[in-house]
C-alpha cells in the first residue's frame, strides 16, 4: 500500500510543481521544490480524490516532504478502514 | 424537561439567515436576516442579531428550552492556506468578506445567548458549508435518492461538492478544492456587464443574456477561464486569465451605460456556464448514477439553467430547493447539527417536500401593527374580506396591481403568493406599469407566471413542477400570445407551479373562473434594491409610494380610488 501511496504522491507533487518525479525526494522540504500554497491545496484534491477518504485542508501545510506526508496518510487510512 | 432546539445560523457574510429545528428534526421556522433588517443581502448581518429574532425565538422556543448553535462553515477563513475567491475577485472585496467571515462565525450564537443566557446554549458546531446546502436540499426534496451536485461560489476547500445519501443520509462523495469556481465567474462577469454581484445581481445578466447571441470569440475564450476535470473547476494560468479579461474588457459596460450595451457579454457568461455546469453534472453523475437530480449551492438560483439541465442531460426529476443559496444553509445546519445528534436516524423529510406551501416557514404578519394600520391608514379604502381569493380575482381582473402579505413568508428569494405583487399577465402593458411605476426597475426585465400544475403541461414546452419559481421555461406559442407581460424576449418564463388547494392555486380558479385566464403575473413585493417586505409597515409604504393599487394584508384589504385613464 505504502509504496502505491508514494508513487502517486511523488507524480501529482511533480506533475502540480512542474518538476521531475525523480526530484521528488523523501526528505525535500515541499517550499524548497517550489511547492506554492496553491499547488499544495490542489495537491490535497488530488489525494482525496485518488484515495477516497477526507482530508484536512491542513495536511499539507503540516507535512512538509513526502517522507512525513506519508506517514500521516498512512494514519489517516488505517484510522478510515480501523 | 426543557425542549432542546438545534439553531442553524447561516454564516457566510452575505444572506445571513436564521432556521429552528426541534428535537425531532421539524423546520418550525426559517428566515434570512434581510428580511428583518431590511438591508439587501443583510451583509455582515449576524444571523442572530437579538433585535432581529427575539420574537421568533419568543414564538417557538419556550422560555427553558436549551440550544445547540449550528453554523455553515467548517473552515476559518483566517486560517485558510489560500484565498479562494483569490484571482477572480478583487483584494478589497476578499479583505472585507473574509473578515466579515470570521467576525460572524466566531460570534455565531452569541445573540441567543444574550436573549437567552449562556447556560441555554449547550453546544456550538460548526459543518461543512456545502453539507449544509446538501443537507437542505435533500430534506425539501419530493423524491427518495437523487444526485446532489451543489456549485457554488466557494465552500471550505472548493466550489463544487457532490453528495448522495447514505442510509438516508447525505454523504459527500467528492469535493473540488481550489479557487477554480463557476460562481466567481458568473460573479465577475456580472460586475463586468456594469451589475454588482455582491447585490445579487447575477438575475440582470440572466435576464439580458436574452437579447442577443453571445459572440463567439468572447465564448470560445471564456470557456478556457475554467477547465473541468474531474468534477473539479481548474482555473487558467496568470497569462491566459491576462488574455481573456483583455477580451472581456472591451465588451464591459459601466453602470451608468444602457443595460443593452451589456448583452452580448450577458449572453456569452450564460453560454459558458451552461456549458462548464453541465460538465460538471456529467461528471458527477458518473461517481453516483441516477436519474434524479438535486441542485444546490449559489449557482442552482440560475433558474434559465435549471429549466432545461434535465432534460439535455436526461434526468426524469430535478429538484431545486427554495433557497439554494446561502440562506438556505440556515436549515441545512440546523438539520445536519439535528444528524449528528442522531447518527442512527436518517435524514428527516419535509412534509411538503416539493410544493411550494414547504417554502412558507418565515414570519407572520404582527397582529397589531395591522390593527394600528387598519384604524389610522387614511386615504385608502380598508375592508375586512371574507372570501379573499375570490376578491383578489376580481381586483386583478379589474386590472389592478395588487400587493399581497398573507401568513407566514417564504424562505428563499422568491416571493410565492405570501409577500407578493400580483397583476393581470394577460394585459401587455401591466408589465411596463409595474417596472416603471412600482418597482422602478429596468424596463428589459421580466415578470414570472403562476400557473396551476395541471395546467403547466397546456402553456410551457418541457414542463416540469417548479414549485418555487426556480425553472425558466419558454412558453408554448399560441399561450405566449396570450399572457404577453410574463414573456421574456427569448419567450420563456420563469414560473411556479401551484396546487388548486394552494393560495394562490385559490386565486387562480376564482380568476380563471371570472376571466378565463390560467396565469397570474407574480413579482415580488418589494422597491428595486430593497428585500422582500418584512413587516406591515414595509408593505403600507410601498402601497403609499408606488404605484400599487390596492394591497391584501391578511383578510384585509387596502385600494386607493381608481385613477381615471
Amino acid at each position: 500500500m505504502s509504496d502505491f501511496i508514494v508513487k502517486f504522491l511523488r507524480q501529482s507533487i511533480a506533475n502540480e510543481v512542474g518538476v521531475a518525479p525523480a526530484d521528488v525526494v523523501e526528505d525535500i522540504d515541499f517550499e524548497t521544490l517550489g511547492m506554492s500554497s496553491l499547488n499544495a491545496v490542489l495537491i490535497s484534491g488530488a489525494i482525496e480524490d485518488e484515495f477516497g477518504v477526507e482530508i484536512e485542508p491542513s495536511l499539507m501545510f503540516e507535512h512538509r516532504t513526502l517522507a512525513t506526508l506519508k506517514v500521516a496518510l498512512d494514519r489517516l487510512f488505517e484510522a478510515a478502514r480501523g | 424537561m426543557a425542549e432542546h432546539y438545534f439553531i442553524g445560523l447561516a454564516t457566510t457574510g452575505h444572506d445571513p439567515a436564521l432556521a429552528i429545528v426541534d428535537a425531532e428534526g421539524k423546520v418550525i421556522f426559517a428566515e434570512a436576516s434581510e428580511r428583518p433588517s431590511q438591508i439587501k443581502n443583510a451583509w455582515g448581518v449576524p444571523p442572530d442579531h437579538p433585535d432581529m429574532i427575539a420574537k421568533a425565538i419568543d414564538r417557538w422556543c419556550e422560555p427553558d428550552a436549551t440550544f445547540t448553535i449550528a453554523t455553515s462553515w467548517a473552515i476559518k477563513k483566517e486560517e485558510a492556506p489560500i484565498a479562494l475567491g483569490g484571482p477572480l475577485l478583487s483584494d478589497a472585496l476578499l479583505d472585507w468578506m473574509g473578515g466579515l467571515h470570521s467576525h460572524l462565525n466566531r460570534t455565531a450564537g452569541d445573540g441567543i445567548a444574550r436573549l437567552r443566557g449562556r447556560r441555554s446554549i449547550r453546544e456550538r458546531i460548526a459543518l461543512e458549508h456545502h453539507l449544509c446546502h446538501a443537507t437542505f436540499a435533500y430534506h425539501t426534496a419530493p423524491f427518495d435518492d437523487g444526485l446532489c451536485v451543489v456549485i457554488d461560489g466557494e465552500g471550505d476547500v472548493g466550489s463544487i461538492s457532490v453528495y448522495g445519501l447514505t442510509k438516508g443520509r447525505p454523504k459527500r462523495i467528492k469535493r473540488s478544492w481550489g479557487p477554480g469556481s463557476l460562481g466567481y465567474m458568473y460573479g465577475w462577469l456580472t460586475d463586468a456587464c456594469g451589475f454588482d454581484w455582491t447585490k445579487g445581481e447575477q438575475w440582470k445578466v440572466m435576464g439580458l443574456a436574452a437579447f442577443a447571441d453571445p459572440p463567439p470569440e468572447l465564448s470560445d475564450a471564456l470557456g478556457e477561464l475554467l477547465t473541468i476535470k474531474d468534477a473539479t473547476p481548474l482555473l487558467a494560468e496568470d497569462e491566459k486569465r491576462g488574455e481573456i479579461a483583455a477580451l472581456v474588457k472591451r465588451y464591459e459596460r459601466r453602470p451608468c451605460d444602457d443595460p443593452m450595451k451589456a448583452a452580448p457579454l450577458a449572453a456569452a457568461a450564460q453560454a459558458v456556464f451552461t456549458r462548464l455546469a453541465d460538465e460538471v453534472i456529467k461528471a458527477a453523475r458518473v461517481k453516483h448514477p441516477s436519474d434524479s437530480l438535486i441542485l444546490a449551492g449559489g449557482c442552482a438560483l440560475n433558474s434559465s439553467y435549471n429549466g432545461r439541465v434535465a432534460d439535455r442531460l436526461g434526468f426524469a426529476n430535478l429538484h431545486v430547493p427554495s433557497a439554494p443559496g446561502d440562506d438556505g444553509n440556515a436549515v441545512g445546519a440546523a438539520l445536519a447539527a439535528w444528524l449528528k445528534a442522531n447518527p442512527d436516524r436518517p435524514l428527516p423529510k419535509h412534509a411538503l417536500a416539493g410544493k411550494s406551501a414547504g417554502a412558507f416557514l418565515g414570519s407572520e404578519p404582527c397582529e397589531t401593527a395591522l390593527k394600528k394600520v387598519v384604524g389610522g391608514a387614511t386615504g385608502f379604502a380598508v375592508r375586512q374580506s371574507g372570501s379573499p381569493a375570490v376578491e383578489a380575482a376580481s381586483l386583478l381582473a379589474q386590472g389592478r396591481i395588487l400587493g399581497v402579505m398573507r401568513g407566514r413568508a417564504e424562505f428563499g428569494p422568491r416571493a410565492l403568493g405570501h409577500r407578493s405583487i400580483l397583476a393581470d399577465p394577460r394585459r401587455a402593458d401591466v408589465k411596463d406599469r409595474i417596472n416603471a411605476k412600482v418597482k422602478g426597475r429596468e424596463a428589459y426585465r421580466p415578470f414570472a407566471p403562476v400557473v396551476l400544475d395541471q395546467d403547466t403541461q397546456e402553456l410551457f414546452q418541457h414542463a416540469r413542477p417548479s414549485p418555487y419559481m426556480s425553472l425558466t421555461l419558454p412558453w408554448r406559442s399560441k399561450a405566449a400570445a396570450e399572457y404577453p407581460a410574463t414573456v421574456h424576449q427569448d419567450q420563456t418564463g420563469r414560473l411556479q407551479t401551484v396546487e388548486p388547494t394552494d393560495w394562490l392555486g385559490q386565486v387562480l380558479t376564482q380568476m380563471n373562473r371570472q376571466t378565463g385566464s390560467k396565469a397570474i403575473l407574480n413579482t415580488s413585493l418589494n422597491v428595486m434594491g430593497r428585500p422582500i417586505v418584512h413587516s406591515v409597515e414595509d408593505a403600507i409604504t410601498v402601497l403609499a409610494t408606488t404605484g400599487m393599487e390596492a394591497l391584501m394584508i391578511d383578510d384585509w384589504i387596502f385600494e386607493k380610488a381608481a385613477t381615471p385613464k
